[in-house]
């Protein structure tokens, strides 16, 4: 199967739907308010519901109880409420993938456990734009999902490979001549409209050293960093099951040594924790 | 549209960043700045920067009241590294934390009427990014400043501790300059000798990379060099300390005198012992076999023991003048005689004891030198001069000689005693005049007496005012020579 195709058959795919478009619209203009931001939200009721369970969820341990999706975005940002509105409706293409076989609710896992992971990491590191790493996180894989709606019997090709042979995705999908995952991740992202910075984290998270000449390397290098972390401590299920590596050239960039990384770790259990409500965004909202 | 605006804005407001940090010298100027920034940007009712304990830092406006839940909403802030704002009544109060790396460093707080916008947020939260890094360098740069001043004090502690030490210390670098000395090194760095010592010394550990010891004496001190070597930011340095060892030699001195002392007595035991059992020996013979005895073999035992009994009498002469040069009690008795004459008397009345030993006996003289001297001690120091060349003949040799000579020199005569015999081994030349020297045992050397004939006699002629000195050659011969003022 060609790139080409692919990336025809993406077009088919379901773009995020108007109102979370225009909400990643909003929330990157300079002369928005938090008054616009909430008043495009507000159009949809469930979201906007969804949107303040996650506000007050352990995740973000906001002293009081936010009732006013206004004093939300006041209160976390643009950028996080954003984030949010992004995560419930990946969440939904993920998950509400019926064509498919495939346990999807262990890929979301994947994709929240790095998102946490990279916000951590870029606040550790003291990269001061650590929303943006999230959404680099959440979407890193999005090209598994991709592939699975256009090609469902190709993606369940490549997870029977990388079972049966211990092997990762990418060297699954290089022996069945499929396009690179992060490929098609970064083309999807591109479609949506969002930042660079997602766009070129997402699409070089397997090979950050190609990006040692990029403005871009030092968040391509946390996200490869945290999603080789999160395979690692096993957290969802990315069908990755051997062949990954740690590139040297990544914590280089991050000026970490791998001891940074214990510590790393140990922090992003307890924020995985938190970050529980994010696993159940289907749960009805009374 | 908007973007092109936004670009334009951030621009305007990185500069002025710029520009207004790059002038800061210490952290409150920075703050103060910041809060210049902040109002270009937006119109603020005011504006403060608390530390990470909350307490105000820095703000336009005194008696900021904040409030309860302002103090949790800044908590939180802090804890999750995250920007927020609180709206209340109207106007918006953001709070932006301060840090760097993970680390909080403290918190902007902006209290507006006005509804702040997307990019607000944006721009503050970069400016609040870049003085958290300008803040961290200006308190890295304060501490390197503070680490400066450690460094200079623990500088000063060592050198005083340096400069207490009794020995010179001093590093020399690879180009054999000082680096690093104490005092005693810079009140003694005129010394050529001294300097000269520690670069020959320095030189070699260079080129040997072992530690080396050398002693040297520099104007009338003893020093003891230790040099080694050390590395100091990549280079190779030399450390001397060197002590002054003066007493120490000093110390070795009277020790070795003490020694001469003992072995002294040990041979004058010896040599008075010898004729003294001679005397024994004859007398005990004598008074067992007086009526066996002949008056001729009489006679002879008797020449025997008169002159074994002269032997000793000279022997306890000599000690007896040792010992008043111990005490610095001889006197001298001058009178005015001819030296001339005293020679040739002194030469004849040796030419028994020369003529035992097969030695010729010379004398070189030109008519009457008159000097003001004490006779009798001018006598003895010819007899010792000319023993000496006697004694100290070589045993074998064809044509033994020992020749006195005197020259006038102005207000002073020479008078040299030479001869070919076994000669002094140059080490051991000037210590022949020590007090209890023999140049004994260990060589070659016959010696006879109580080995201070050569100490009375420099005494005595340094008493008079005079000077010995000498000249020889091992296989060759010796030259003593005496230098005597006329006097009167
Ligand atoms: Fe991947
Ligand atoms: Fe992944």
């Amino acid at each position: 199967m060609e790139l080409q195709e692919i990336l025809l058959k993406i077009d088919e795919l379901p773009t995020p739907d108007p109102i979370v478009q225009r909400i990643v619209s909003v929330a990157s203009d300079p002369n928005a308010s938090a008054k616009d931001l909430a008043q495009v939200i507000k159009l949809d009721a469930s979201l906007t519901a969804r949107i303040l369970r996650l506000v007050n969820s352990a995740y973000y341990g906001l002293p009081r109880k936010i009732v006013a999706l206004n004093e939300a975005i006041m209160i976390l940002g643009f950028k996080t409420v954003r984030n949010i509105a992004l995560s419930i409706f990946t969440y939904s293409s993920v998950v509400k993938n019926k064509k498919s076989t495939v346990d999807h609710y262990q890929l979301w896992k994947h994709f929240i456990g790095t998102a946490v992971g990279c916000e951590l990491l870029a606040q550790m590191v003291g990269y001061p734009n650590k929303e943006e790493l999230f959404i680099s996180g959440l979407l890193h894989d999005i090209g598994k999902v991709a592939l699975d709606y256009i090609f469902p019997e190709a993606f369940a090709a490549v997870t029977k490979l990388t079972k049966n042979l211990q092997i990762s995705f990418m060297q699954a999908e290089e022996k069945l001549n499929l396009p690179n995952h992060p490929i098609i991740s970064g083309k999807m992202i591109e479609k949506w409209n969002l930042p660079e910075i997602v766009v070129y984290s997402a699409s070089g998270h397997h090979a950050p050293n190609n990006f040692s000449e990029s403005v871009y390397s030092d968040v391509v290098a946390i996200v490869h960093i945290v999603d080789f972390l999160i395979n690692l401590m096993r957290y969802g299920d990315s069908y990755t099951y051997g062949g990954l590596t740690l590139s040297s050239f990544a914590l280089n960039v991050l000026g970490i040594k791998p001891s940074f990384l214990t510590n790393l770790t140990e922090k992003l259990r307890l924020r995985l924790i938190e970050a529980e409500d994010f696993l159940k965004i289907e749960q009805e909202v009374s | 549209m908007a973007l092109q605006m936004s670009s334009n804005r951030i621009h305007m407001f990185i500069s002025s960043f710029i520009r207004e940090s790059s002038n800061v010298k210490d952290p409150d100027s920075l703050l103060l700045s910041l809060i210049k920034i902040v109002q270009k940007f937006i119109n603020c009712e005011w504006i403060a920067i608390l530390d990470k304990d909350l307490n105000v830092r820095k703000s336009d406006l005194n008696d900021i009241k904040i409030e309860q839940d302002l103090l949790e909403m800044i908590k939180w802030s802090m804890e999750k590294m995250s920007p927020t704002s609180l709206v209340k009544d109207q106007s918006t109060t953001l709070v932006f934390p301060l840090m760097k790396t993970n680390k909080v460093l403290g918190v902007l707080l902006a209290k507006t009427e006005e509804e702040p916008v997307f990019e607000v947020f944006e721009l503050i939260s970069t400016l609040a990014f870049l003085s958290a890094v300008v803040l961290e360098n200006l308190d890295l740069y304060r501490s390197l400043e503070k680490q400066h001043a450690i460094v200079e004090e623990t500088m000063n502690y060592m050198r005083q501790i340096f400069n207490s030490f009794p020995q010179i210390v001093v590093v020399l670098n690879s180009q054999l300059n000082p680096v690093f000395s104490n005092l005693q090194y810079l009140e003694r760095e005129k010394e050529p000798k001294l300097v000269e010592a520690i670069e020959k010394v320095a030189r070699n550990v260079l080129t040997t990379g072992s530690r080396q010891v050398k002693e040297v004496e520099s104007e009338g001190t003893f020093y003891s060099l230790i040099a080694e070597k050390i590395e100091y930011e990549g280079e190779t340095q030399v450390l001397l300390s060197i002590t002054d060892v003066t007493n120490t030699k000093e110390l070795e001195r009277l020790k070795e005198i003490d020694k001469l002392k003992t072995d002294f007595v040990a041979s004058i035991s010896h040599e008075l012992r010898t004729p003294l059992a001679a005397i024994k020996a004859y007398s005990e013979t004598m008074l067992s076999s007086l009526n066996d005895l002949d008056k001729d073999t009489l006679s002879d035992f008797l020449q025997t023991v008169y002159k074994e009994s002269l032997h000793l009498e000279s022997l306890l002469d000599e000690l007896l003048d040792f010992a008043k040069i111990e005490q610095k009690a001889m006197v001298l008795d001058k009178v005015r005689f001819d030296l001339t004459e005293l020679i040739k008397e002194v030469t004849q009345s040796m030419s028994e004891l020369a003529k035992s030993k097969n030695v010729r006996l010379e004398q070189d003289t030109n008519g009457p030198i008159f000097i003001f001297a004490d006779k009798k001690r001018i006598r003895q120091v010819l007899i010792n001069l000319i023993s000496n060349g006697v004694k100290y003949s070589k045993e074998n040799h064809e044509d033994k000689f020992v020749k006195v000579s005197t020259k006038l020199n102005g207000t002073s005569v020479v008078v040299s005693v030479s001869d070919n015999g076994i000669g002094i081994p140059q080490e051991y030349q000037q210590k022949v005049f020590e007090k209890f020297f023999r140049v004994g045992s260990a060589l070659d050397y016959r010696t006879e007496g109580a080995g201070i004939g050569l100490t009375i006699t420099k005494e005595i002629i340094e008493l008079h005012g005079g000077k010995i000195w000498l000249e020889s050659r091992v296989d060759e011969g010796s030259v003593f020579y005496v230098q005597l003022p006329l006097g009167e």
